[in-house]
């Protein structure tokens, strides 16, 4: 199978990829560097980082990227720690349990959610039935945090369980033996050799999390605008040049934080499946 | 104290199973609801259901969903297989070129990689149509077809394939009898992952589509006007049956699949 | 060496399938055997039954993609990404589509059952086509305040006011469109609707901007009545149709026209130049105009309809819904949005997205 000939059947693959995905990339860069006349400008690159409401959308977008971030993190790294140890024959089944929910279908899970979240919605009742002061997040903030947090929590603990389960305990007893707590074993031992997993799981979340404009659609009420949400503006108003140039800018600072954070090119999205 | 650790352990696990499952068992239960209201039970009944069977704007975006989903993985499942079996052949520095592209979709933004097609087609065809769509659907599964399928064949033993071919099988005999049921399991996987890829993909599809035509998440999102459909309930439900059996049924294959492995990992830990 | 390759009969196979499945599944994607007539309109516009119908009666197919405000219509329709042989839209949009040329004229004699349509709105057709070539009106209606009376004081509706001085802060819903918002602020502050002064839509837009810590959500149409009917709101800018099926949801709920000014907007169909099933539309027209068609799309949405020939069928019960059909003294000075000139279009969605950022 290593024929020099079989090279040849990369070539439909090679076609496609040079066509469908080099190409458009190209485009957006053409657009982004264009005016309506095609006449070479760097206006829309100046714009996108110069104009006050794209800058307050850029603030707001980190500022939710990074809380959504944080908090899926804070939830998935004791869970997976929780699961390995479960003593149960088949480990990484469970951790499909903890999956399932993602792949109802996207658009759903936000009507679910803004189901619960309404003003006089479930949670809010619950809240009531326990006797404690509702809480206002439907068309907030909040609401879009929460959006977030449930739509890529999985993107999380799945890189951070791989590798937690990968943990090898002799190295933890040894840290035990050797007079550590459990919190210094934690954070000398445990935390540093599973980083790969925690770096991976940022990457997975921080990222589809500041190129959104579906979930604060859905969920914010058409009040809160993200970098996503301009992009997807422009693009609905027709104003193809500068909507590029943000998209160039977007794409830039993903991919490129991508390839640092990623370096050997494999995205974890292909253990999504057992 | 041991014992209050997985009291605490199994406490956590259980909020968090809660927090994941609530919105899903809510639409299940909202939808055996006899009211609209999302607010209070008022009775069993399967009229949502009825409802969304005879909604026909509902079914031709499931219908259109599934379809593309199938297409776009089928067509992506064959292109990636060629294209690992190709990359075997490859230099080193060739296949990082090649694996480098294949995961521009994958962690590019997808507004960006939607936005890029919608110029890339608007530029060539100018009109968006269901072939656009299929295109783009293509486009941002391979990825996870290739990745899957090469994983699973850089496992794969190449002295079996060349004892096939020492035992008189022609090249393409030996692929088809030695090493694609040995990378079966992959290539599924890639396909079942591309299906749920697609199925679940919003953005390019918003970008991309042609005129009349919708997918769930399309529907779902220009509906958004128009608040939650009581058909939603239902659909919801349905569709998350319909995940857990096809996972089940991976799990399965798998399952069946496993045992040989493990047997061979014990033997070579001996 | 021949031999060790993989490109054999098998796979010449095994490519030919693969080809012919690619083929089947595109030309069964592409399949429009079917006269088709793509259509592009407002979300849940037209009755569902009634494409049915239309298919049933003509054989020919309706194909309909929706949009929520009419400046996401005129950037999708005028990209080139999508070809509509009809498309429905308001008033100050269709003057901007006709003054650039992106309308064909109709030929009224292929739709007989235009005569149904009341000479009143024909004559508000006028103020954005004047000799009435290019429009066949669908709907018609005011703007106003939904209101939940156990929350809201009656006379705190009789004016704009209410949105803008925090009395309702958290309750209020706005409309996710620019020209409505910026006419609830204009009017407010005693300006004209249709004002082209950049000083003014500054005012508005600072007002706007101001305002929006008050507002729960930017939403239309069904979305902001369904919030209404919840109750999870209890002020609402909405469309009059829209108010009408909230009270009959939520008998709490009221409809009220405030006393500093309405606006009267039109929304009728109209034949892109580029269509490439005239014909087909005018047919569609004709049957959107026919009585029996034009009370089934009035009963399901339940804005003033232009069709005399169903207003003359309704009971006086109906007739005297305010909100349906509002009264001559209410609409006497209300405004019809205008389109502005392109610079104006551009100021007010910059002043719209900063207001709202």
């Amino acid at each position: 199978m290593t024929n020099k000939k079989n090279t040849l059947l990369a070539g439909p693959y090679l076609i496609w990829a040079v066509g469908f995905i080099v190409l458009p990339l190209f485009m957006i860069v053409y657009y982004a560097f264009t005016d309506k006349q095609n006449r070479f400008t760097f206006d829309n690159i100046v714009a996108a980082v110069s104009d006050p409401a794209n800058l307050k959308a850029l603030g707001m977008t980190l500022l939710l990227a990074a809380l959504a971030t944080a908090i899926c993190l804070v939830l998935a790294y004791p869970l997976a720690l929780c699961l390995t140890k479960l003593r149960l024959k088949r480990k990484n089944s469970i951790i499909f349990l903890f999956i399932l929910p993602m792949w109802m279908n996207f658009m759903l899970q936000m009507v679910a959610i803004n189901v619960i979240v309404e003003d006089n919605g479930v949670l809010n009742s619950l809240l009531t039935a326990l006797g404690l002061p509702t809480v206002h997040i439907a068309n907030t903030f909040g609401a879009i945090l929460l959006g977030m947090v449930y739509d890529y929590f999985p993107f999380m603990l799945l890189p951070i369980f791989n590798n937690v389960s990968c943990l090898d305990k002799d190295l933890i007893n040894a840290s035990h033996d050797l007079g550590a707590n459990g919190i210094s074993t934690f954070f000398k031992v445990t935390l540093p050799l599973t980083l790969p997993g925690v770096v991976s799981g940022i990457t997975m979340v921080f990222m589809p999390a500041i190129s959104d404009f579906a979930i604060a659609e859905m969920l914010g009420g058409g009040k809160i605008m993200l970098i996503g949400n301009v992009v997807e503006q422009s693009f609905n108003k027709g104003q193809y040049h500068q909507g590029s140039g943000l998209a160039l800018l977007l794409m830039v600072f993903v991919l490129v934080s991508s390839f640092i954070t990623d370096k050997d090119g494999e995205g974890e999205g292909g253990t999504l499946l057992p | 104290m041991k014992k209050l650790g997985s009291v605490l352990r199994g406490l956590y696990i259980a909020l968090i199973f809660v927090f994941l499952y609530a919105p899903v068992a809510l639409m299940i239960v909202l939808s055996f609801n006899e009211t609209r209201s999302a607010y209070h039970w008022e009775g069993f009944s399967f009229w949502k259901y009825e409802a969304l069977f005879n909604n026909d704007t509902i079914m031709e975006a499931l219908v259109s969903t599934v379809v593309l989903g199938l297409c776009a993985a089928a067509i992506a499942t064959v292109i990636g297989i060629l294209v690992c079996i190709g990359m075997m052949a490859m230099s080193k520095r060739m296949q990082g070129v090649v694996t480098t592209t294949a995961n521009i979709p994958l962690l590019n933004a997808d507004i960006v990689t939607g936005i890029a097609l919608m110029l890339f087609f608007a530029a060539v065809v100018g009109r968006m149509s269901n072939v656009t769509l299929l295109i783009s659907h293509v486009t941002l599964v391979l990825p996870y077809v290739v990745l899957n399928v090469s994983s699973k064949l850089r496992q794969f033993d190449m002295s079996i394939y060349h004892a096939a071919l020492d035992l008189g099988a022609s090249p393409a005999k030996a692929f088809f009898k030695v090493v694609l049921p040995d990378i079966f399991p992959g290539v599924l996987a890639g396909f079942l992952l591309a299906l749920t890829i697609s199925f679940d993909d919003f953005t390019i599809t918003y970008f991309t589509k042609g005129q009349g035509l919708n997918t769930l998440s399309t529907m779902i999102y220009t509906n958004r006007i128009r608040g939650i459909l009581p058909e939603y309930y239902a659909l919801s439900a349905l569709m998350f049956v319909a995940i857990l059996s096809l996972i089940l049924i991976v799990q399965i294959i798998n399952m069946r699949s496993a045992p040989a492995v493990k047997k061979t990992e014990r033997d070579m830990q001996k | 060496m021949k031999k060790l390759s993989l490109i054999g009969k098998r796979t010449v196979a095994v490519s030919a399938a693969f080809v012919l499945v690619i083929t089947l599944c595109l030309s069964l994607a592409g399949c429009s055997s079917k006269p088709t007539l793509y259509l592009f309109n407002y979300g849940d516009y037209i009755c569902p039954d009634v494409y049915d119908l239309f298919e049933e009666e003509t054989g020919i197919r309706v194909v309909y993609d929706e949009y929520a405000a009419p400046e996401d219509m005129y950037a999708k329709f005028t990209s080139g990404t999508a070809q509509y042989d009809l498309i429905c839209t308001s008033d100050y949009m269709l003057e901007k589509l006709i003054g650039e040329d992106r309308l064909q004229p109709i030929n009224f004699a292929n739709i007989p059952n235009y005569k149904n349509i009341a000479q009143a709105q024909k004559d508000i057709c006028k103020s954005f086509d004047p000799q009435q070539q290019y429009s066949v009106p669908h709907f018609w209606g005011t703007v106003g305040i939904l209101y939940n009376t156990e929350k809201v004081k009656k006379e705190d509706v009789q004016s704009w006011k209410c949105l803008f001085d925090g009395s309702y802060a958290g309750e209020i819903i706005m409309p996710n469109s620019e020209r409505d918002a910026f006419f609830t602020a204009l009017t407010y502050l005693g300006y004209d609707a249709n004002t082209k002064n950049a000083e003014e839509l500054q005012k508005a837009a600072d007002l706007l901007a101001a305002q929006k810590a008050d507002v729960q959500a930017y939403l239309l149409d069904e979305a902001a009545r369904v919030k209404l009917e919840a109750g999870n709101a209890d002020i609402a800018v909405i469309y009059n149709g829209e108010a009408y099926l909230a009270m009959e949801n939520n008998p709490a709920l009221d409809y009220a026209i405030p006393a500093d000014g309405t606006c009267v907007w039109m929304d009728a169909f109209a034949v892109p130049a580029n269509a490439a099933n005239a014909a087909y539309a005018e047919q569609f027209l004709d049957f959107l105009c026919r009585e029996d068609i034009a009370t089934m799309n009035f009963e399901y949405i339940y804005y003033s309809t232009p069709n005399q020939a169903v207003v003359d069928a309704l009971d006086d019960e109906i007739l005297d819904v305010e909100a349906i059909f509002p009264a001559e003294e209410s609409i006497k000075n209300a405004a019809v949005f205008r389109y502005l000139g392109e610079e104006t279009e551009v100021l007010y969605s910059t002043l719209w997205k900063t207001a709202k950022s």
